[in-house]
């Protein structure tokens, strides 16, 4: 599962890091002290970091090394590549 | 200005740190208690990505083009996502095969080649050059920054060639490259103290430079917004605060591209992610931490290169303003804060990129090359661990040399960043053999060699060639006009491509060689038999969860594995290894080494040597015996055959049970049979202990009386005659019972012979009577003859006949009381088909035969009561003949009821009271007259 949510961020990344969007916060408008487009690619990376780091740590317990990484195998067997 | 002795000492100083926790890092791990166990130090050691170019670079970047940096950043941001897939079944390959570098990674995924290793290694040193020397030529600049010596605007002065100042600061580069990577040889090539120091200044680069832009954003200015105000109020700024600074979005995604690919492939990055990483699940925190760090550092990126824009003078370079601004603003210890983040950002990509690199040319490219000249005999050679590390040494010096040319060459003419991208599209060229190799099983060395070579010449073309242009080594028109003139192969737009800039350009067309080469080349060739093993090991590594095929076959001596392995990494650790293994096996080292054995100790020196120069090395020691792909696929698909296996041993029960059940019918059959003959045997023994008891008897009286005779001289004639008569008749009585017993028995068995011819039965009975008449008128018995006339005659056999009828007179004269009386008669035939049948009936007026005895008087030896006169009875056997003799005509002969039915037509006389015996003869016998018991 955490892979998929992982992969869904990296598409979710490059959508937001390339052209269309990209271009429509492309301007100097000032919001809190910072030009919109600065505040935008930071912000957004930011972002994208946060969900990051609460798909990986999230709320699961703590597993020992082995049945961790069987577990995550078993996951990537039948989910994604 | 800071005195120049300050900073050199400064910069010393810090080298000395940076050894000091490396040293601490290796004492550590010595001891038992690794530094680098923990995820956070993991996450900072990828930190390395983060050089002079970040430090420095971004900011002159900056200052053009504004955030024309953060595609630099953003695309490993994005790559850090899928790390958590793809870095982590990376990681599960580079564990199972010790691999030790990306050149051994490729070539361990098609094959094992040597070839492909090698190529992989040319493009990594070919590729790097340009990077290090970048690093240098920061190092050099910052060191006269600081100094002064250059001035805030004027250029550097025209250094000596040798022994000038970048010239020092590379050998001293290699030096402490050396100290740190290429110390002693690890089979594992791992290195805790260098990886604990690169994660130490990750942190100091990252601290300088946050303090560094704080103090510009907050201490020269009043914050981001004066600071991005006053930006936006000039015009020649206000672009740089937008999309418009970048320009081309085309670049922007080709930046973000060739960012996303470089932080997996470059030599450095894969070294300290894949081959240092000492726990798979470090990969989790790496994931989001690693661009945290990315992003902090390049908060400030634009604050900084806005004021150094707006603070100081224009025509100073703005790759300088991390350290121009403290500087200018008074502030030296800031400025030797900053110098020392920037030397640290720089040491650390040199070190472990050259120590990665050394690695690649000493295993893959040196050593396979060496083994095989045999004029060198390499292989008899008894320690080459030295050898080894002499190359490597060898081989970080070289490159710190040729880099540092390459700065004299070209560096003063490009800036940081376009230095870095030349070196970021060489390695892309790595991308789709890498990454198809692990996603695609179908994808072929032939593919992966064709598409290296290819997009490397299409990179060596568009980027480091035309290059020379500006170092004044080729000639303007070269760049544009094209070579000879010819316009389609300008380097810069080649086939007509214009409009964009020479990085996206060489991106685009190197990509689609590249990768046209290696899915078309792949499809149109086939893998061998090794390839296609390891094809499937790579792909599959997470769903294998550590299997690792064995593709091998043959025989190895121990002791010769024991010696190949004490070759290269010393004969003590070769003795631990072939322990440990002997002890994680369960049993003792054995003499031959199994398949098993074999592959983990070819492992052990693919972690010394690289996997294809490991391969080269056993083959001498090992006997192989070559595999045929039909063996392989035997191999890989062993769980079927055990199944195909299981199943044709089912059918093999089955079939052996069927036969069973048939076998057991049998046994019934034969047990019945066995009883059979069993009850014969018994009745056969009864038959003849009757015999000789009856035989006995008569015996006894003739002996008796015949010793008697022979006792007694005295007497009288009349009593000897008598005597004598006794013998004579009790002789007679025994022949004539062998003799029966000899009938007895051909009639049992069908050997008599009968002579069968036409009898008058009316005759024969007559004369039957005739032969008795003189017994008849002994004992006063009077016979009365009732025969029809006109009975047909009968088939049969005279003499036996005759036999029944004497018996049966003889019969009714020992038991009547003074009459018998015969009587023939002819009766119609019975059923369809048959014939008549002559019925011969002697009665007598004796006591009779009770009904019950009726049957048993056929019995053989059987004699119901003694005979009426005292005379000694018959043997017992003749009325057995006579039935069987009767039935062998297919008649019957039996004791009929006391009262016959009567009536016949022709008033025949009544037959007597006592005992009747009939027989009945058809007049043409049964076809089947086969003797009956």
């Amino acid at each position: 599962m955490r892979s998929q949510r992982l992969i869904a961020l990296f598409g979710l990344g490059v959508v937001v890091f390339t052209y269309p969007l990209l271009s429509l916060f492309s301007s100097a408008e000032v919001v809190l002290g910072l030009p919109v487009f600065y505040a935008y690619l930071f912000g957004v990376w930011a972002g994208l970091i946060g969900l990051a780091a609460w798909v990986i740590e999230g709320r699961r317990p703590r597993l020992p090394a082995e049945a961790e990484r069987a577990e995550t195998d078993r996951a990537e067997a039948g989910g994604a590549p | 200005m800071i005195h120049q002795g300050i900073v050199l000492g400064v910069a010393f100083a810090y080298v000395a740190l940076l050894f000091a926790v490396a040293y601490w890092g290796d004492r550590r791990a010595q001891q038992g208690r690794s530094v680098i166990g923990s995820p956070v130090v993991y996450a900072l050691s990828l930190g390395v990505y983060c050089t002079a170019w970040t430090f420095y670079g971004s900011v002159g970047r900056a200052a053009t083009t504004g955030v024309g940096f953060l595609p630099t950043y953003l695309g490993p941001t994005l790559m850090a996502l899928l790390w958590w897939v793809l870095l982590r079944k990376i990681l599960r390959v580079a564990k199972l095969y010790r691999i030790t570098s990306i050149a051994d990674f490729v070539s361990a995924r098609y094959g094992k080649s040597a070839l492909l290793a090698g190529v992989v290694s040319v493009i990594a040193v070919v590729g790097i050059i340009p990077y290090i020397s970048l690093q240098l030529k920061a190092i050099s600049t910052s060191l006269q920054v600081s100094s002064g010596a250059a001035g805030l605007g004027a250029a550097a002065e025209p250094e000596p060639l040798f022994l000038g100042q970048t010239f020092i600061v590379a050998l001293v580069l290699a030096l402490f490259t050396i100290l740190f990577g290429a110390r002693r040889l690890d089979p594992t090539e791992r290195h805790e103290g260098l990886v604990a120091a690169i994660a130490f200044e990750s942190v100091v680069k990252l601290v300088a430079f946050v303090a560094v832009g704080a103090f510009v954003t907050f201490g020269v200015f009043d914050g981001f917004g004066d600071l991005f105000g006053q930006a936006a109020a000039r015009a020649d700024l206000r672009p740089l605060l937008t999309f418009e600074g970048v320009g081309d979005y085309g670049s922007w995604f080709a930046l973000t591209f060739v960012s996303f690919l470089a932080i997996l492939l470059l030599p450095r990055q894969f070294h300290v992610a894949v081959v240092e990483n000492v726990d798979e699940r470090h990969v989790g925190r790496a994931v989001w931490l690693f661009p945290l760090y990315l992003l902090a550092i390049n908060v400030f990126v634009l604050p900084i290169a806005l004021g150094g824009r707006l603070y100081l003078p224009a025509g100073v370079d703005a790759d300088t303003f991390v350290l121009t601004l403290p500087l200018a603003a008074g502030q030296e210890a800031l400025a030797l804060l900053a110098f020392v983040g920037g030397l640290s950002a720089a040491t650390g990509m040199v070190i472990v990129a050259a120590t990665a690199l050394s690695i690649m040319i000493s295993n893959d490219l040196v050593m396979p090359v060496l083994l095989r000249l045999r004029r060198l005999r390499l292989t008899e050679r008894g320690d080459l661990s030295a050898l080894l590390l002499a190359v490597r040494r060898g081989a970080i010096f070289g490159i710190l040399v040729a880099s540092y040319f390459y700065f004299r060459l070209i560096g003063s003419a490009y800036s940081l960043v376009s230095i870095g991208l030349i070196s970021f599209v060489a390695v892309a060229q790595f991308a789709p053999a890498f990454l198809g190799g692990l996603y695609w099983k179908r994808a072929t060395r032939a593919g992966a060699l064709a598409a290296l070579v290819g997009g490397f010449a299409v990179w060596g073309y568009t980027l480091p060639l035309p290059s020379l242009v500006e170092a004044g080594l080729l000639p303007a028109s070269f760049a544009e006009a094209g070579p000879l003139g010819i316009a389609l192969l300008r380097p810069y737009a080649l086939f007509g491509l214009v409009g964009l800039d020479p990085i996206t350009h060489s991106l685009v067309w190197s990509a689609l060689v590249n990768a046209g080469l290696f899915v078309g080349v792949s499809l149109w060739t086939r893998q061998g038999v090794v390839e296609h093993g390891q094809a499937v090991a790579f792909v599959d590594v997470l769903r294998r969860s550590g299997e690792s095929v064995q593709l091998w076959r043959g025989r190895a001596a121990v002791a010769d594995l024991r010696a190949v392995l004490g070759r290269f990494l010393g004969a003590a650790r070769a003795d631990e290894a072939l322990v440990a293994y002997a002890r994680r096996s369960g049993e003792a080292l054995p003499d031959v080494a199994d398949a098993a054995l074999v592959q983990h100790a070819e492992q052990l020196l693919a972690g010394a040597i690289g996997a294809a120069s490991a391969r080269v090395v056993l083959a001498t020691a090992v006997q192989e015996e070559p595999l045929s792909l039909r063996e392989v696929m035997a191999i890989l698909d062993e769980t079927q055959q055990v199944i195909a296996y299981s199943r044709a041993l089912e059918e093999k029960s089955r079939a052996l049970g069927e036969k069973s059940a048939e076998l057991e019918a049998a046994t019934a059959e034969l047990r019945a049979a066995n009883e059979r003959l069993t009850e014969f045997d018994r009745l056969k023994d009864e038959f003849v202990s009757t015999v000789t008891h009856e035989l006995r008897t008569p015996l006894t009286s003739v002996r008796a009386f015949a010793e008697i005779l022979h006792d007694n001289a005295d007497l009288s004639p009349e009593q000897r005659r008598e005597f004598l008569g006794i013998v004579i008749k009790e002789s007679e009585r025994l022949t004539r019972l062998v003799n029966q017993v000899l009938d007895l028995q051909k009639l049992d068995s069908g050997a008599l012979d009968w002579r069968y011819e036409a009898v008058d039965l009316a005759a024969l009975v007559a004369e039957a009577a005739a032969a008795l008449g003189q017994v008849l008128r002994e004992r006063g018995i009077a016979l009365t003859l009732a025969l029809d006339d006109g009975a047909p005659p009968l088939n049969a056999d005279r003499d036996r006949l005759m036999q029944v009828l004497v018996n049966l007179l003889s019969n009714a004269s020992k038991f009547c009381r003074g009459r018998i009386a015969v009587r023939l008669r002819t009766e119609a035939p019975e059923g369809d088909g048959a014939t008549p049948v002559l019925r011969v009936e002697v009665s007598d007026d004796g006591p009779g035969i009770a009904p019950a005895h009726r049957e048993q008087v056929f019995e053989r030896f059987r004699q119901v009561e003694p005979a009426s006169d005292g005379q000694p009875g018959g043997t017992g056997l003749g009325l057995a003949i006579a039935r069987r003799i009767a039935e062998h005509h297919g008649g019957r002969l039996w004791v009929a009821d006391g009262a016959p039915p009567s009536g016949s037509p022709g008033g025949s006389p009544e037959p007597l009271s006592g005992a009747t015996f009939v027989v009945t003869l058809p007049v043409a016998p049964a076809p089947s007259a086969a003797p009956t018991r």
